[in-house]
């Protein structure tokens, strides 16, 4: 099955092809690197920025109001704050324009811990994001709803802000994307850039290279603003999305082995505008929740729905709800001991949901 | 010892470090990324050279040779790199983010640019007599920030230098591919007396910067150095896009190797010698504190 990083790669094909994307840009996302994840690997319409993400933010922009399709890259999302005037900008057009400007246009970046980046290679944005009105925001954990959610958001006429998690986008999928071959070594050799035979042969045997693309790719769309039930559980539902959607599960599978409790978990996949139906459903049901994610915990994303789950399900909670989220400190340390004292973990998760489901109602 | 040795003996530890931090990548012994100064030793060691006690330095994500050039202090650099409690911040920031004694460094481009004019403001209203330095890549020029700074730096008189060290690559995009017009041209543009050197020699780095610092320590007005030199390693590690024969032929002016001939061979084989003891104890120091378990600092 595809990895996260090769199925962003077949939407941006399937949009350059089909859905009018004209510019795929920013720093080092052209050949023939095709960007540091290789997400943009093999794209026609790819090309290399200077190191400048105000220019390339504040050019997608005029692209977009000139009625072009442009998708920006920022190359990791630590280095998106210093465009914070511009996303404001972006986000406000459409409103101050009393709707006569859209801004179709795709700002992608890749968030999170899990890779020992340190500092600038590990933060979160949803946060930040979410406090800027005016952009849709996504963030995948599986290859095919990053398929799917890229294809809604080409065809979106509004900003989104399109983020993706470090520490999952070289893990392959369980689901084939429509159109992918089922063999996974034959989607390899057929849109994967070879490496050369030493660190320095790469620009040879690149400059030959051309992907061939899939041929039956289709335009998948996850619907953005629909969460998914990651898994079906009775008892206590966790609300998360990215890499904790996986931590979760396997905080789920001790719960369910050594306590019998049975956790449900709602992936969110889009954070603006977020599924309250889906989640709602899920709290009304269980009585009991978990807002789980990686972002420090002051005016983290989950407190807005710990807050909105409160106040819309308040007399169906049979426990106090609680929000999971990173340490409160600046940045994330080198160290993997560091690192992993500042996400929260497996075990981290387990402590919470039993600390839940312990409270007398 | 004379300035040759002294110049040769940095440049020959600083290439021991970048080299070993390399292998240690490749064999997974350390995590994270780095961005090692392989080749461009020259300017890291030709500009310190000026530095006094009170000098400020602002480095980037290239900030290795800077670093030990100025402070010699590899078990620090080198601890930090394996987030260890010994390392310069006690391993919580790592490569890109060494902050000791008036040198201060951050991989975010241009930002530091800026850092360095409040540090020059708060020298000059103390009258220190300081210099602060601020080390940039033709990559950086491609940020706004850089502007702003210089227009400060000239518009308050602040005794900046700016060094733009130009490798000819922001990461894997050529600069004809991201630049426009002259590097020169820009701060000149605010009227920052500017000075281009196209050498990887240290002796050329360090006569060309001579008038720019007594300049600056007089009148107390930025000045900026353009280097040209290269970079021989990867911008990180094995993710080098660039033509091989390209790189090979700047092998010929290696800024280390080329160095070694100034001195009598059995000279330049005692610094070398030494400088690879001087590793090897303390990295064999680094693995024994290593604590229980080892994944924890």
């Amino acid at each position: 099955m595809a990895t996260m990083a090769q199925a962003v790669r077949m939407a941006l094909h399937y949009g350059e092809t089909h859905l009018g994307v004209t510019d795929v840009f920013g720093e080092d996302v052209g050949p023939p690197l095709g960007g540091v994840f290789t997400a943009t690997q093999g794209l026609k319409t790819a090309w290399n920025s200077p190191l400048d993400e105000r220019g390339i933010i504040g050019t997608a922009i005029g692209l977009a109001l000139a009625g072009q399709r442009p998708v920006a890259e920022i190359q990791f999302g630590d280095y998106i704050f210093n465009t914070i005037d511009l996303l404001k900008l972006a986000g406000n057009t459409c409103w101050s324009s009393m709707g006569q400007y859209n801004l179709p246009m795709v700002v992608t970046t890749i968030v999170g811990a899990g890779i020992h980046g340190s500092i600038y290679h590990s933060h979160s944005f949803e946060s930040m994001a979410a406090h800027i009105p005016g952009w849709k925001i996504v963030l995948p954990s599986r290859p095919i709803d990053a398929y799917g959610l890229m294809i809604s958001a080409l065809k979106d006429n509004n900003p989104t802000l399109y983020m993706y998690p470090k520490a999952l986008i070289r893990v392959k999928g369980k689901d084939l994307i429509p159109g992918e071959p089922a063999d996974e070594r034959e989607l390899k050799k057929m849109i994967d850039a070879p490496p050369g035979p030493t660190l320095y042969d790469i620009i040879d045997v690149r400059s030959r290279w051309e992907p061939r693309w899939p041929e039956g790719l289709t335009d998948y769309q996850v619907p953005i603003g629909k969460a998914r039930i990651h898994r079906e559980g009775a008892d206590i539902s966790v609300i998360t999305y990215a890499r904790h959607v996986f931590m979760a599960e396997k905080a789920a599978e001790i719960l369910k082995a050594e306590n019998g409790i049975d956790v449900e978990i709602i992936d969110l996949r889009t954070l603006y505008p977020w599924d309250r139906e889906t989640v709602f459903n899920s709290v009304r049901k269980t009585g009991r929740c978990l807002v789980l994610n990686e972002d420090t915990p002051v005016c983290n994303f989950g407190e807005h729905i710990f807050r909105t789950i409160v106040d819309e399900c308040f007399y169906e909670l049979t426990a106090k709800p609680r929000v999971l989220a990173g340490a409160d400190v600046p940045g994330v340390g080198l160290h993997p001991a560091y690192e992993e004292a500042s996400i929260p973990q497996v075990n981290d998760i387990v402590r919470e949901l039993r600390g839940i489901c312990g409270e007398a109602p | 010892m004379d300035r040759t040795e002294t110049f040769y003996r940095k440049l020959s530890l600083i290439r021991r470090f970048e080299t070993h931090l390399l292998e240690q990548f490749s064999w997974g012994k350390l995590s994270g990324t780095t961005h090692t100064c392989i080749g461009q030793e020259a300017n890291a060691v030709g500009l310190t050279a000026h530095m006094t006690g009170d000098d400020v330095v602002f480095s980037n994500h290239r900030c290795h040779g800077h670093y030990l050039a100025l402070t010699d202090d590899v078990a620090g650099l080198l601890a930090e790199l394996m987030g260890r409690e010994q390392g310069v911040c006690h391993g919580w920031g790592g490569s890109q983010h060494l902050h000791r004694d008036g040198f201060y460094s951050n991989g975010i481009q241009g930002g530091i640019v800026a850092n360095a004019v409040g540090a020059a403001l708060a020298e000059k209203t103390k009258n220190s007599g300081a210099v602060t330095t601020v080390f940039l890549g033709d990559g950086t020029l491609g940020e706004g920030i850089v502007y702003e700074a210089m227009n400060l730096a000239a518009l308050w008189a602040l005794p900046v230098l700016f060094v733009i060290e130009h490798n000819g690559y922001a990461q894997s995009t050529p600069t004809a591919m991201q630049l426009a017009g002259e590097v020169a041209a820009r701060p000149r543009a605010f009227g920052i007396e500017t000075h281009c050197l196209a050498s990887n020699d240290t002796d050329a780095v360090y006569a060309a910067a001579t008038p720019l610092f007594d300049g600056l320590r007089s009148d107390g007005k930025p000045r900026c150095f353009v280097s040209f030199t290269y970079r021989l390693g990867p911008h990180s590690k094995g993710d080098d896009t660039r033509d091989p024969a390209e790189i090979e032929a700047k092998r010929a002016d290696d800024p280390v190797l080329s160095y070694r001939r100034k001195l009598p061979e059995d000279v330049a084989t005692r610094i070398d010698a030494a400088n690879q003891q001087r590793l090897v104890e303390i990295v064999a120091r680094l693995e024994q504190s290593a604590p229980a378990g080892s994944q924890h600092p």
